[in-house]
């Protein structure tokens, strides 16, 4: 192989591994910059008395809100940190406008009806509760949802975890 | 092609739909029988924790069959791998495929994977005008691995709290198997809720390095961590005696090229320098065997070193 050649194919051979390395990069960044106004996985410990908050913000996002303008989601991963217990969810101060989906995402027991796992969640294990927030008419409100998405004790009715869950109209000036 | 080939090329293919379908029940469709009954072996032996880790989650590839977030985990954080693992031991399949293709290659890849061959046999539905061929263009492996080094960097704990985080989920082609699996008994739920990153991950895994490529295997010999750690593996097994390759038997080859225009992984070019011969690419074969039952010559065969 002559040198121009031997060069040609090394160029080749780091363009092609510097693109390939670049790619998930790229796609990681524009993940993070459009997922809070699209779609979100998250992970808590129960029972703990703080957790980070959810914020979406509606009306904003990527590619994906062209198609589906309305509609945000988040799959809320829970370990149980203390003794098994059995638990039930519930969202506080929903809005008329926001109508919610729930999902048990692939754990058993969940019932969508009551939003409860039927059977006792053990130390050490993990449940998923997905969310699908439907936003009717925003009506130019910059906060269009302000509330809390609790896990409590089935049995005694104690709050395990109150995660803040804020739904920000991004083009109302809500930031 | 003759009649006698086209026979034997007709039983291969049917074969490896066979074996996607049965990949696909395994993978997408419902474990809950073995699980279940893990789960109360688990809770028999008194290992009531691990028991009831496996009782609150369904089986699927998406989940707790995952084949890309245990490696990033078993990188990043081994100690919750191992302690994971233990409550759930489907999270070291993946590490159980690499394993087995050091020996015998990803089979796993060419023959069970239902969503690499789900869109390679779907591609071979579209029309041949309609798909652009990369065959003897293009050596995948640099753009696989450097793939690979970017998704598993992306995932390190360094980048916590900056933009940059692990696109295990948001780029996975195996929720949108098993979304489309689910659409077609009536559950359109996975399709509710679109994020950019998984419209991207759609278009590029079943259009641009789908359905429109020539073999439907774009984005498996491109964008999957799980394959190019497992032909990593294979490359690295393929040098003993013991273990089990694609090979070709230079006295048959009369580099017809048959092969090399169907290869859907690009595993197979002719070099055409000072002695021809016929090269594959261990970084990118996925021991679908296509070539050994299309060959006219039988000039490939699998199996392990004479």
């Amino acid at each position: 192989m002559t040198a121009i050649k031997k060069n040609k194919a090394a160029m080749v051979l780091v363009v092609s591994v510097l693109a390939g390395f670049l790619l998930p990069i790229g796609l990681s960044a524009y993940h993070s910059a459009a997922s809070p106004a699209e779609s979100m996985h998250l992970f808590y410990s129960f029972p703990s008395e703080k957790a980070r908050p959810i914020v979406f913000y509606y009306g904003a996002g990527g590619i994906a809100k062209i198609i589906d303008p309305n509609t945000l989601e988040v799959t809320i991963g829970l370990t149980n940190t203390d003794k098994p217990r059995m638990i039930g969810f519930r969202l506080e101060d929903l809005p008329q406008n926001v109508h919610v989906h729930w999902s048990g995402f692939y754990t058993k027991g969940f019932s969508e009806e009551k939003k409860i796992i039927d059977r006792a969640v053990g130390r050490g294990s993990s449940v998923s509760v997905h969310l699908t927030f439907f936003i009717g008419e925003a009506d130019g409100k910059s906060v269009i949802y302000s509330g809390f998405f609790e896990v409590y004790d089935l049995n005694t009715g104690d709050t395990l975890l109150k995660i803040p869950v804020n739904i920000l109209n991004v083009k109302a000036g809500g930031s | 092609m003759k009649k006698e080939r086209k026979a034997v090329w007709t039983k291969h293919l049917a074969g490896r739909v066979g074996f996607l379908l049965l990949g696909t029940v395994m993978f997408v469709g419902s474990y809950g029988l073995v699980m279940t009954g893990l789960t109360r072996l688990l809770l028999a032996l008194g290992t009531e924790r691990f028991g009831s880790e496996m009782v609150n989650s369904v089986p699927t590839i998406h989940r707790s069959m995952c084949l890309t977030m245990p490696i990033t985990w078993a990188i990043y954080a081994p100690v919750r791998f191992v302690a994971s693992t233990v409550g759930n031991p489907l999270y070291a399949l993946v590490f159980v495929l690499i394993a087995a293709s050091f020996f015998v290659g990803p089979l796993f890849c060419g023959w069970l994977c239902p969503a690499g061959g789900l869109i390679e046999h779907l591609s071979r539905l579209v029309p041949a005008r309609l798909k652009y061929g990369l065959q003897g263009k293009i050596d995948p492996a640099p753009l696989r691995y450097g793939f690979l080094a970017g998704w598993i960097l992306v995932a390190a704990p360094i980048w916590r709290g900056t933009q940059i985080t692990s696109i295990c989920c948001s780029n996975c082609n195996f929720t949108w198997t098993e979304n489309i699996w689910n659409a077609a008994f009536g559950d359109f739920y996975g399709f509710i809720g679109l994020s950019s990153a998984g419209l991207i991950t759609f278009a590029l895994w079943f259009l641009v390095l789908g359905i429109f490529i020539k073999g439907g295997r774009g984005w498996c010999i491109f964008l999957c961590p799980a394959g190019a750690l497992m032909n990593i593996s294979h490359f690295l097994g393929k040098h003993l005696s013991f273990t089990r390759k694609l090979k070709v038997k230079k006295e048959k080859c009369t580099f017809c090229g048959i092969c090399v225009k169907e290869c859907p992984t690009l595993a197979l070019k002719i070099n055409e320098k000072s002695e021809k011969t016929l090269n594959i690419n261990y970084h990118v074969c996925n021991i679908c065997l296509d070539c050994v039952k299309l060959c006219p010559m039988e000039a490939l065969e699998y199996s392990k070193i004479c």
